[in-house]
């Protein structure tokens, strides 16, 4: 039997009273005739599987069965009944019509509505917060029109059966669209206002809309169900549901942004208890997001709960992003992130003129979207006399996005190279550079760029055998903007024949690259040249030149495999060229020495997460300094096995760091700058005179880097640091050693054959070679006619080494008059190109002349070609005439 | 037309509502949910459920059809009707007044013709 609710029982009292009233009268007895319509109801209930009857459903199963008619035959015409009894029906039709349609508008419509607004145009996550921020969001609050739906469907319905769990997903929704109406508090005034004056303000009245509907429809669901027990049980199971779902969601966003701040906090153990928490419990695209949010704006729901004032900025998420996952934040993709700016636009419109705080500055910093290299192209000659090396890469930017952005991109240079042009094309004309200090050149790059938006270029260096390369603006909507620049360097030498260099590459970037983008390589020498051949493809020209050509990923470009060998004329050690200055050559001598032997070293290992494809490689390596004395290794990690009691980085000998190398995994991104500050005081204990420093991607600098600074500096150049990167990346700390004894262990070979070289070779008696570079009066040396004369690179290299001698005297503006001169981008010097002149004039720079800047081959190059052509021509002219004066 | 023509449809449904009863439970007895059923089916008759239960009482009360309850396996108890003796008697001779009065109408019919 069905439970017949109380408002049914109400109902049927009502039905009764009428119905003895009516029957009142009548030959009908009137307490059989309920009672048989009472059993007749019944039935019907019965019929239709109803298990709990209520008042809407006993109204319909009565309206069903009809007015008791003609029984009455006193009655008045039976039309007049027929009439009132049909505009009775007719009217409480259009009453529940009317509820339903309100329901449905509200608790259906409405809310699906609002949804599928959210989600085309993302309007609410770009003004105010992402009330959607996962999948697992989007069900559920898909879920409320689609549950809503169908418990409307059978309540509307008399012969339908509710079923409890519907009862349950109504009070689920109801819940849900509670939570969501007390987030959505403060928006509730502007909603209500927006709606009165323009009628658009429905979106934020969304929760409050469902909430209150919701309740409705709940009502409308307990009265079917059996029993107020069963009521409140679905009531406070959905309810209960509602909250611990949104909680599970919200969850991982919630943790994630609470260990933000702890890792955030200055003191050391709540700082270390946040990592630790988010490298356990962090979810890493929320990290990505703190990464580029800015700072007290509300992103998601749990990000209301731990507003405050003290927010973490983007700088210091992006450090901890790091530590806690061990990848620089702008080495993976960008989250799906709307922003304020824009309104509804993505992330790409982050980094605008007003709020790209990189524009202009001196770091790469986030990837931004819309901008792609689609272009890249590098030229290199390899003079062999000289050994030298110039290398042209010209790159092309395209931008899709609707604003102007700036390319920046940090590049490694060949082993002591500089770069000694730039050019920018402005309009399909090659503008050339002006060269003066780094403050000049990046004070009118900022003027020229940042505020009037014009098209400038600039070089300037970032760390040792490093530039930074940034241009702006590349126009919108497709704009383009090709930049290219020369990099002179010499090849190293591993005897008097055979010398090897390196190309230049990208080590950070703010812009994609077209996909499936490959650099062409073509590289010339007079003499052969090898190289890998899956990489390069050897070729000759009709000149007796030999060329490598090659299309390289950008990823091959800094492995040891796209290293070219060179084999140059083995008699040939003195060269010279003509010098700037009047009535002067530099003179280049290739000079054998015999390097002293290696007693000692300090070894520190990056203990970071982008290293644990490397350990067991860098346990062999390790080996190979096994003949050495005395070694020393610190392994840069938190781990508790590599930290004494007081957070000092634990010092091993060889065996014992192979040991424990073999048995550790590492984790996230390590403090490397504690490592090497310590690594410094035992090389100084030791007397040891080289650190090597094995490490991934460095993005960030923890802690304080003035400690080591001031050992580098005070310890005179009696210590020298060597960075060896296993995986490309930026490095901040090698950036911060710009002038200082620090170098980069060029990628020739991989680490084992590097230490191997470095640490074996002076105690075999192998020598090593190196060039000395002279500026001399040509009257005052002897055997000039004797030496080949060479292109100009040398004495650019000359000029180099030059300016840094005179930083080491803290000659700084002896140093910048030089490189400017010698148009070479230095640490006190940098390249800019302007596009007028009237530009240069008001930044007080000068442009190079163009028939001074390099280019292959060089102008002095074709001169001395045209000259031999010339010659040659004249003697073919000569023996010519000669036989047919003969004949 | 319409409205006159309606009247009338009223008019006779009431005179043979009480017979359509009766024919009903002539032949076998019904609970009270089938036979409702089955009259609310028949075309043009017209009637609402709830009509025919205040019948059914009065005819009771004439003494015209009697009832018994019976508890039923698959549902509420049902109320079986059927004709008394007297039902029975009054059943055909209302079948032979209404025969004789559409011969009579026939009649008058071809008369016509």
């Amino acid at each position: 039997m069905a439970k017949w609710t109380e408002s049914a029982k109400a109902e049927w009292k009502a039905y009764g009273q009428r119905l003895r009233k009516q029957l009142n009268g009548s030959e009908a007895d009137a307490a059989e005739v309920e009672e048989d319509l009472k059993r007749h109801v019944d039935e019907e209930i019965h019929s239709a599987g109803l298990t709990v009857l209520d008042a809407d459903q006993l109204k319909s199963i009565l309206t069903r069965i009809g007015d008791l008619g003609d029984s009455n035959e006193d009655r008045a015409d039976p039309k007049e009944v027929v009439a009132l009894s049909s505009g009775n029906q007719t009217q409480s039709e259009s009453g529940s019509k009317f509820k339903l349609g309100l329901l449905t508008f509200t608790a259906v419509l409405w809310p699906l509505v609002a949804l599928i607004i959210e989600f085309s145009t993302r309007m609410c996550t770009a003004i105010i917060f992402d009330p959607v921020p996962s999948v697992w969001h989007g069900l559920v609050m898909f879920g409320i029109p689609a549950i809503n739906l169908l418990a409307l469907s059978r309540l509307n319905n008399s012969c339908s059966a509710l079923p409890n769990w519907i009862s349950l997903g109504v009070i689920f929704n109801l819940g849900v669209s509670l939570i969501y109406t007390i987030l959505f508090i403060p928006l509730l005034p502007i909603g209500i206002i927006t709606t009165i004056y323009f009628g658009l303000g429905l979106l934020p009245l969304t929760p409050l809309a469902t909430c209150l509907s919701g309740f409705v429809i709940w009502a409308q669901c307990s009265d079917r169900i059996e029993s107020s027990f069963m009521k409140r049980r679905l009531f406070w199971s959905g309810f209960s549901m509602a909250v611990c779902v949104l909680f599970l969601l919200e969850a991982p966003s919630f943790m994630t942004r609470v260990g933000l701040r702890w890792a955030d906090s200055e003191e050391v153990s709540t700082n270390d208890r946040g990592i630790r928490w988010l490298r356990s419990f962090g979810n890493e695209e929320i990290m990505l997001k703190a990464c580029y949010e800015r700072p007290r704006r509300v992103f998601d729901v749990s990000s209301w709960f731990v507003l405050s004032s003290d927010k973490v900025t983007q700088e210091d998420a992006r450090r901890i992003y790091y530590r806690v996952t061990g990848k620089p934040f702008n080495a993976v993709k960008p989250p799906s992130l709307y922003t304020r700016q824009g309104r509804w636009s993505m992330l790409d419109e982050e980094f605008t003129w007003d709020f790209d705080s990189a524009l202009g500055g001196t770091a790469v910093a986030g990837r931004v979207r819309g901008l792609k290299m689609i272009s890249s192209r590098m030229d290199s000659r390899v003079e062999t006399s000289s050994a030298t090396s110039y290398t042209e890469w010209t790159m092309e930017f395209e931008n899709q996005a609707s604003r102007a952005r700036e390319a920046r991109t940090q590049i490694q240079l060949p082993p002591g190279g500089v770069v000694s042009r730039l050019t920018l094309w402005v309009n399909g004309e090659e503008r050339e550079a002006a060269f003066a200090s780094r403050e000049k050149t990046r004070k009118a790059y900022q003027k020229i760029a940042v505020e009037r938006r014009r098209d400038p270029v600039l070089v300037t260096t970032s760390g040792p055998d490093q530039v930074l390369v940034q241009c702006f603006p590349v126009p919108a909507d497709g704009g383009k903007m090709k930049i290219r620049f020369g990099i002179t360097a010499p090849l190293d030498m591993l005897d008097l024949t055979n010398g090897r260099f390196r190309l230049p590459a990208m080590v950070e970037r703010n812009f994609n690259l077209k996909p499936d983008l490959k650099h062409t390589v073509w590289i010339e020498s007079r003499s052969a040249l090898e190289a890998d051949p899956t990489l390069f493809r050897q070729g000759s020209l009709k000149e007796g030149d030999f060329t490598l050509q090659g299309k390289l990923k950008d990823s091959e470009l800094l492995t040891a495999k796209s290293t070219i060998q060179v084999v140059r004329p083995e008699e040939v050690t003195e060269v010279w060229t003509e010098a700037m200055e009047e009535d002067h050559v530099v003179i280049q001598r290739l000079i054998e020495s015999k390097p002293e032997t290696i007693q000692s070293t300090v070894v520190v290992v990056d203990g970071s997460v982008s290293m644990s494809a490397h350990f067991t490689e860098i346990r062999e390596a390790l080996s190979n300094l096994e003949k050495l004395e005395n070694v020393r290794v610190i392994v840069a990690s938190d781990l508790p096995a590599f930290m004494d009691s007081d957070r000092n980085p634990v010092v091993f000998n060889l065996s014992e760091v192979r040991s424990q190398l073999s048995t550790t995994t590492p984790i996230g991104g390590q403090d490397n700058l504690l490592a090497l500050t310590s690594a410094w005081d035992v090389a100084l204990e030791m007397g040891a005179d080289t650190i090597w420093w094995i490490h991934g991607p460095q993005p960030s600098v923890f802690g304080d880097i003035a400690s080591i600074l001031q050992r580098m500096e005070r310890s005179r150049g009696e210590i020298q640091l060597v960075s060896y990167a296993m995986e490309s990346g930026p490095n901040r700390i090698m950036e911060a050693f710009d002038d200082l004894h620090a170098s980069r262990a060029p990628k020739y070979e991989g680490l084992g054959a590097t230490l191997e070289r470095w640490a074996n070779s002076p105690s075999a008696g192998e020598p090593a070679y190196e060039f000395a570079r002279l500026h001399q009066r040509k009257d005052k040396v002897q055997g000039l006619e004797t030496m080949p004369q060479v292109t100009r690179h040398i004495e650019r290299l000359w000029a180099y080494e030059a300016v840094n001698h005179l930083r080491a005297k803290k000659r700084v503006d002896s140093a910048i008059q030089l490189a400017s001169r010698h148009q070479l981008v230095t640490p006190v010097t940098g390249a800019v190109v302007l596009e007028t002149i009237e530009q240069y004039n008001e930044m007080g720079l000068v442009p190079v002349p163009v028939e001074t800047v390099p280019s292959i081959p060089e102008p002095g190059t074709v001169a001395l070609l045209i000259l031999g052509v010339l010659a040659f021509y004249l003697r073919w002219r000569l023996v010519r005439h000669r036989t047919q004066f003969q004949s | 037309m319409t409205d006159f023509f309606d009247n009338w449809t009223v008019q006779v449904r009431k005179g043979l509502l009480e017979m359509c009863i009766l024919t009903a439970l002539e032949d076998r007895e019904r609970y009270g949910y089938d036979l409702v059923k089955g009259l609310v089916g028949v075309p043009g008759l017209g009637i609402t459920e709830g009509t025919v239960y205040p019948l059914l009482s009065r005819l009771r009360r004439h003494g015209l059809i009697s009832s018994r309850l019976e508890e039923s396996t698959g549902g509420p108890a049902r109320k079986y009707y059927s004709l008394t003796e007297e039902g029975l008697e009054v059943v055909g001779l209302m079948d032979a007044h209404l025969k004789t009065l559409l011969k009579g109408m026939k009649t008058l019919q071809r008369k016509g013709s």
